[in-house]
């Protein structure tokens, strides 16, 4: 490779990778409209939830003070006054307002109606476990669905392609709230524990350290059969097809005729193969992960953030779901954004076509 | 060897389908799956014969009863397929319910009895079952027949199963198609004319693919108005899944539109006058057409999983309309996997249905492989 | 037969305790110490004391137990071995100011426990969720009605009811080991109160009506250990002591001195004890943030800690057991939640020993339903409340390790419907307005049928109406419009001026179409509405379900943009007018059954339809019933509404009130059996979780 087109590369990429980040930006005011609106959409907010949820309790609430708690959250302004005033919170508070005396924090999320406390300090609460079930989840799913992939691609319409196949899928194809539940009852009937939720009291008490990590681990299990067999499946195909390119190029097939052996060449590919998707399919992912899992975490009481997503939703949070919603949104933007820039930088024809997406 | 001849003939010749079809056929595993998704569909389409029961036909006696056992020797004589009424005794200190066959009489399982009135694809009027019980013996009443055993209120899930069928199986059905016209629309117009109507189309695409689908579900879903008819539900249902899924469509042919658009024949049929969107439905979509059906078949058991989770949180159909997910709901309790597993009978259905679409679309997209 | 003996109980006690005139009450179940000494409080026997239970609660407190020394929880004997907690001596109230718990609420001597063990209980909802097995209000009751002073040491009243003294106990803390004295009382009255910091202001408990504008009580501190409450028109117990909101009347001076705020919204009330802070919102929410303290605003502020304030980590209380502090584990929105005992608790058992028995409540929050059955199982949590449904299967799973506590129920019976008598659409109204065809709603419905598919026929065919053995009770009223009968329903659904339309349904005269849609919330109706459906769509009736979540159902009938509703999120009637009136008279904006109505009321007629025939009567007699201090006059309106409602059955009931049940794992003890579950009675807090203990 001559210096001139490395240059020529670089430049070239260096273009494009601006041009998508600037698309970031209308992206972002896009997704803040639709996530403002879409919380938004559900009748009522959170105040008449909070009196419904206080009545439910035998507590009545006259209609004045209902007024009042309204007018204190800012809940009659108009939907589009209560959607600039919340991105500008959040873009920018500045020093002389009361939440930056308070917090020290130019970010104003604004408040938790539910729990009573910063926005931000409740998402921060569950983020850092958030991302490492994802991360154990999604590394399991790796480990499980490439070899299944690639031995199905070796094998092409053998039993065992068909057999590893039906497992691969059995995970898609089971609803997970189901599987779930069931699980947890047969880990009761085996084990006499239900291993409900991702800690033991003990854990919630002190924390996960060395000495019960283990435990932690035993915990996992139900999570990651659930979650994670539901994602092999898009892999695994993925994969497969790849590989079966791979197979069917003309430089596999010379290989094959100089005499490379046939594991040689099949790690080859199959990393190849398996790249590609996993860089492509990274904003997809965690998509799936962090929204699709929800209905899971919530069977399976984990504490991750969904459930509360979940929660906020149904008692009209409006901030901690509006934060949930958009942080999670611009996550798989952000990841689809890296996707394409790795994309383009191992495959140049992307580049001229305008991105892969 | 003539024969031979005008195989190969007919290979040269045969239709790009007539190829998808031929290749189809060496994945076994997409052909049962083609088989058996037609048993399920036509099952559906004559649920109304094969169920023994309707959805509103509720029994106290047969709450949450496990499937019913059929007998053939009564009494020590052999007097084909019979089944028993139930007796039912409850326990007030500790809430148990004994259920025991009353075995004083037997009432045979007889074929095409008449029961609920019902139309044949929804036409002809008729109240023929394919099987059912008959009188007792002794000429009791009100046994019956529940294969599967019977839900909360009664009613038989094997029926349930049957008629929930019809929901659960066509609405991702619908949604796809729905998805796949949107998608191609918005993908073409995105892919063809490129430019600033592009940019403006990705990034809606961007934006919902992003939001998380939970959200989603539950502001489409509070849009729907509550006390709606089975049919509307149905219809808003469809509507929800597609408006979610159309964009996966419409990144797959955005992208083909993008390779395909400069290609000699195109350009030809556009100097020749041939309208825009004649261009891109007569020249264009037809060459990755089979592409868009894998992508269509694969997209049906995201929708089928899809509807059983809305249901779970109460986002969906609702009984006593029914639909697997409805079935999947109610057998979600703790207490229901505990003491009535027979409940859990329709995930076979699901899985097996789920199963079958990703294999069928498997076998397809080997199939719609060119270079094979 | 156990049943039998409860709702006997049951039925005694509460017509006893509401006909009873008590001077001062201090019988039933537990015995303060000094009942003998000190003021003139003393124990009156319910008059009827037509039951052994009864009897043996009365026999027990009039023979009250003197303690002599207390001992400690291992764990607090280390602290204060270890110089960090005063001896326990120093901790408690003397022996002669001390509470000693003898009795649990049914009024059966509870066991002496032993220390140490954790209770694990599910996680605590709602706002109210960690008060109910800790919270230690101004009066306890027993299941009979009866009840004594449980934080106050006494309390007595003048001859005509204008002036009400409370006694404290001497030596008693707060759980931070400060003095509880009368100044916490006037903190919280006249800062906390009267500022409407705690956003209760319109507690009727303390309010009053003079020359016909709202005026409340005046707060007289007489010296550290008791105050007067001082009225003009005299004061009742039932307004007053017995009102269930009034539960307690204290506020920790010394924590809460800076979090009180002088603003427009909540001014400073002028009085004798405490002078305005001058603090401003800022200054306030920055104080309470240095108290880790998180607050949108002082509205929020205040309900968190002079209202819910059980939920506020760190905060002092005198409850049994206070909120941890333990990041991760104090707030019960966390999924294990702590409640550590107070070491300041001032309860002692017969022996002595400083109560609470186990060192901690552990609250396990679940996202789901369900998830609680399995830790049940799991032995991860000790106690639960289970619907009747998964009763069956627990105990199959759990064998002898659980068994089954009953809670007696004020329900008005199951499966409620009623119908918006101020529906603005005068077909629906007039329609409604008719009992006729309130009577055929009722009997199209072949309940024995119902009961079988709903419930395997553990709850019996009924009515709306009290249960056997609560107040109220008549044979008669619950088996009114029981009786299936579908051609009497037709006819007298033809007597209403309803046409049968050509679609199989009635129609209104005017060729308009009928269509009853029920509203629901939350699903509560999906399971039963099908049944129904068939019976209503039987005779001729066509409707339809409509399923809400529960904010926007309430917005809905606050908007009197309903038709009818399939359970109530207000059911009508309860334990008694002096419980709750709200559900029996149209009084507020509450109760579905009377709808508009009962805004009217609330608003002086401002807003809301004006009531009219039974409805006013209601109103009538409530305010009768309100205002008159002889009691015997009080129960004569209370059963005249009773019958009114019997007359009227503004809401349909078509089974018996269902009864709740926990199960408990049977290492638990002193949980007694056959409690009431009721708001006044605070529902779990009549389990006494501070005698409860892990046997080993």
């Amino acid at each position: 490779m001559g210096e001139a087109i490395k240059n020529f590369f670089k430049k070239d990429l260096v273009q494009y990778i601006v041009k998508r980040v600037l698309m970031f930006i209308p992206t972002l005011i896009l997704i803040s409209i639709l996530v403002f609106f879409v919380i938004q959409l559900p009748p009522g907010d959170y105040v008449s939830a909070h009196i419904a949820a206080l009545a439910t309790e035998g507590e009545l609430v006259d209609a004045d003070y209902a007024a009042s708690m309204r007018a204190d959250y800012g809940l009659d302004l108009p939907v589009w006054q209560q959607y600039l005033k919340w991105v500008k919170d959040i873009i920018w508070t500045p020093t002389d307002s009361a939440y930056y005396r308070l917090y020290h924090s130019h970010h104003n999320w604004k408040y938790s109606f539910a729990y009573g406390r910063d926005v931000w300090s409740v998402v921060n609460d569950r983020l850092g476990l958030t991302i490492g079930v994802t991360a154990i989840i999604m590394l399991f799913q790796y480990l499980v669905s490439i070899p299944i992939a690639v031995y199905a691609s070796t094998h092409q319409y053998s039993v065992g392609d068909y057999i590893s196949a039906i497992i691969g899928f059995l995970g898609t194809a089971i609803p997970n709230f189901i599987l779930a539940i069931v699980l947890m009852y047969i880990s009761y009937k085996w084990t006499g524990n239900a291993n409900v939720g991702l800690f033991t009291q003990e854990m919630l008490q002190n924390g996960i350290h060395l000495y019960n990590f283990g435990d932690f681990l035993k915990r996992m299990i139900i999570p990651i059969i659930v979650i994670g067999t539901s994602g092999t499946c898009g892999i695994i195909r993925s994969v497969r097809a790849q590989m079966l390119d791979e197979v069917a190029q003309q430089y596999t097939l010379t290989a094959r005729a100089k005499g490379v052996s046939e594991g040689k060449i099949i790690m080859k590919y199959c990393f190849r193969a398996a790249i590609n998707p996993t860089v492509s399919g990274l904003g997809g992912v965690l998509s799936s992960l962090f929204s699709g899992s929800t209905v899971t975490a919530l069977v399976l009481n984990m504490q991750i953030q969904g459930p509360v997503l979940y929660k906020a939703l149904q008692s009209q949070d409006m901030y901690l779901a509006g934060a949930i919603v958009m942080i999670q949104a611009v996550l798989v933007v952000i990841g689809v954004l890296f996707s394409d820039i790795a994309l383009a930088f191992l495959d140049p024809r992307i580049r001229y076509s305008g991105g892969g997406r | 060897m003539a024969k031979k001849k005008k195989t190969k003939e007919d290979y040269y010749l045969a239709s790009q389908w007539t190829l998808m079809a031929r290749k189809l056929r060496r994945h076994k595993l997409a052909r049962v799956s083609l088989f058996i998704l037609a048993i399920l569909y036509l099952g559906a389409l004559f649920a109304d014969f094969l169920a023994p029961y309707s959805l509103d036909e509720f029994d106290g006696l047969y709450r949450n009863s496990a499937p019913t056992a059929i007998y053939t020797i009564f009494e020590g004589e052999h007097v084909g397929p019979h089944v028993y009424k139930l007796d039912k005794a409850i326990d007030k200190k500790t809430f148990e319910v004994q259920l025991e066959p009353d075995l004083s009489e037997y009432y045979k399982i007889e074929w095409f009895v008449h029961g609920c009135e019902y139309k044949i694809l929804g036409l002809i009027p008729c109240d023929l079952h394919l099987f059912g019980v008959g009188q007792g013996s002794n000429g009791g009443t009100g046994a019956k027949v529940f294969l599967f055993g019977a839900d909360s209120l009664g009613r038989d899930i094997f029926s349930r199963v049957l008629l929930g069928a019809r929901i659960s199986l066509s609405i991702p059905f619908a949604s796809a198609i729905i998805s796949f016209f949107l998608g191609v629309a918005i993908g073409s117009i995105s892919g063809y004319f490129g430019g600033v109507i592009d940019i403006v189309i990705q990034r809606i695409i961007e934006v919902i693919g992003a939001v998380p689908q939970i959200p989603l579900w539950m502001a489409l879903s509070a849009a729907i108005p509550a006390g709606i008819s089975t049919i509307k539900m149905y219809f808003y249902m469809t509507i929800i899944l597609s408006f979610i899924n159309w964009t996966g469509m419409a990144r797959v042919v955005r992208g083909k539109m993008l390779s395909l658009k400069n290609e000699d024949y195109v350009m030809a049929a556009r100097l020749s006058g041939v309208s825009t969107w004649s261009i891109i439905w007569k020249h264009l979509v037809p060459g990755f057409m089979s592409y868009l059906i894998v992508s269509l078949t694969l997209g049906i058991p995201g929708s089928i999983v899809g509807e059983t989770s809305m249901s779970y949180l109460g986002l969906g159909i609702k009984s006593p309309a029914t639909s697997w997910g409805v079935l999947l709901q109610e057998a979600s309790s703790v207490t229901d996997v505990a003491a009535n597993p027979h409940k859990l009978i329709p995930i076979i259905f699901v899985t097996i249905t789920v199963l079958a679409f990703n294999f069928l679309g498997d076998g397809m997209r080997d199939a719609a492989d060119p270079y094979k | 037969m156990r049943k039998n003996i409860k709702t006997k109980a049951l039925s005694a006690v509460l017509t006893a305790a509401m006909s009873v005139s008590m001077l001062t009450a201090c019988g039933g179940a537990a015995t303060p110490a000094n009942t003998d000494a000190g003021t003139d409080t003393q124990t009156e026997a319910p008059a009827q004391t037509t039951d052994a239970q009864t009897d043996t609660a009365t026999e027990v407190a009039a023979d009250p137990v003197e303690v002599t020394g207390y001992q400690e929880a291992p764990m607090l004997a280390e602290q204060v071995s270890s110089g960090k907690l005063p001896a326990v001596a120093d901790r408690l109230p003397g022996t002669s100011d001390v509470f000693v718990e003898t009795l649990d609420a049914t009024g059966k001597p509870i066991e002496i426990g032993n220390y140490g063990g954790v209770i694990n209980l599910t996680g605590a909802g709602g706002g109210w969720g960690l008060s109910r097995p800790t919270l230690e209000s101004i009066i306890r009751y027993n299941t009979d009605g009866s009840y004594y002073p449980n934080v106050i040491k006494s309390f007595e009243h003048n001859d005509d009811f204008t002036e009400w003294v409370f006694h404290l106990r001497e030596g008693m803390k707060w759980s931070d080991g400060e003095d509880f004295n009368a100044d916490d009382i006037t903190f919280w009255y006249y800062m906390c109160h009267l500022t409407n910091y705690d956003g209760k202001k319109s507690w009727a408990a303390l309010k009053e009506t003079v020359d016909g504008e709202d005026a409340w009580a005046k707060l007289t501190k007489n010296d550290d250990y008791t105050v007067t409450w001082t009225f003009v028109n005299p004061k009742y117990p039932a307004d007053f002591i017995e009102n269930g909101d009034f539960k307690w009347c204290w506020a920790p001076e010394h924590y809460l001195h800076d979090l009180i705020p002088d603003t427009e919204e909540i001014p400073y009330v002028e009085n004798e004890y405490y002078e305005s802070t001058g603090l401003s919102e800022e200054d306030v929410l920055a104080n309470a943030q240095k108290k880790n303290i998180d607050a949108a605003t002082v509205k929020d502020l205040g309900k968190a800690v002079s209202y819910n304030f059980w939920n506020t980590s760190g905060l002092p209380t005198l409850n049994s057991f206070v909120l941890s502090t333990v990041p991760g584990n104090s707030s019960k929105d966390d999924t294990l939640c702590i409640m550590d005992r107070n070491p300041y608790f001032w309860k002692v058992d017969a022996m002595g020993n400083q109560l609470p028995y186990v060192d901690a409540l552990h609250f396990n929050t679940t996202s789901e339903d369900g998830q609680d059955l399995l830790m049940f199982r799991s032995g991860e949590i000790d106690i639960i409340t289970i619907a009747m449904q998964d009763i069956a299967a627990t105990l199959a799973d759990l064998g002898d390790q659980a068994s089954l506590r009953e809670w007696g129920t004020t329900d008005w019976g199951a499966y409620q419907i009623t119908f918006n008598y101020t529906n603005t659409d005068k077909n629906y109204a007039e329609l409604f307005a008719n009992k006729d065809f309130r009577e055929a709603m009722s009997i199209c419905v072949d309940r024995s049928q119902v009961s079988e598919l709903l419930t395997d026929g553990f709850l019996e065919p009924g009515q709306a109406a009290p249960a056997e053995g609560n107040v109220g009770y008549s044979e008669e009223w619950s088996k009114k419009w029981t009786e299936y009968d579908v051609d009497k329903a037709k006819s007298l659904l033809e007597g209403c001026g309803l046409v049968m339309g050509s679609d199989g349904f009635y129609d209104f005269a005017d060729g308009s179409d009928l269509m009853i849609t029920f509203l629901a919330y939350d699903g509560g109706a999906d399971d039963s509405y099908p049944v129904f459906e068939q019976y209503y769509k039987a005779v001729g009736i066509n409707c339809a379900l409509k399923d809400l979540e529960v904010s926007a159902f309430d917005t809905q009938i606050d908007n009197n943009d309903w038709i009818a509703v399939m359970g109530p999120h207000t059911p009508i009637g309860g334990a008694s007018l002096k419980d709750r009136a709200a559900p029996f008279v149209p009084i507020a904006q509450a109760a579905e059954w009377y709808g508009e109505y009962g805004t009217y009321y609330s608003t002086n007629g401002a807003q809301g339809v004006e009531p009219t025939g039974d409805m006013v009567k209601l109103v009538e007699l409530y305010d009768k019933w309100r205002l008159t201090p002889d009691e015997a006059e009080r129960d004569k309106y209370q059963e005249e509404i009773f019958k009114i409602h019997e007359e009227n059955l503004w809401s349909i009931g078509y089974l018996k009130a269902e009864n709740s049940y926990e199960l408990i794992s049977n290492k638990i003890k002193n949980y007694a059996d056959n409690l009431v579950w009721a708001d006044c009675y605070q529902y779990a807090n009549m389990a006494h979780y501070e005698v409860m203990f892990k046997a080993e």
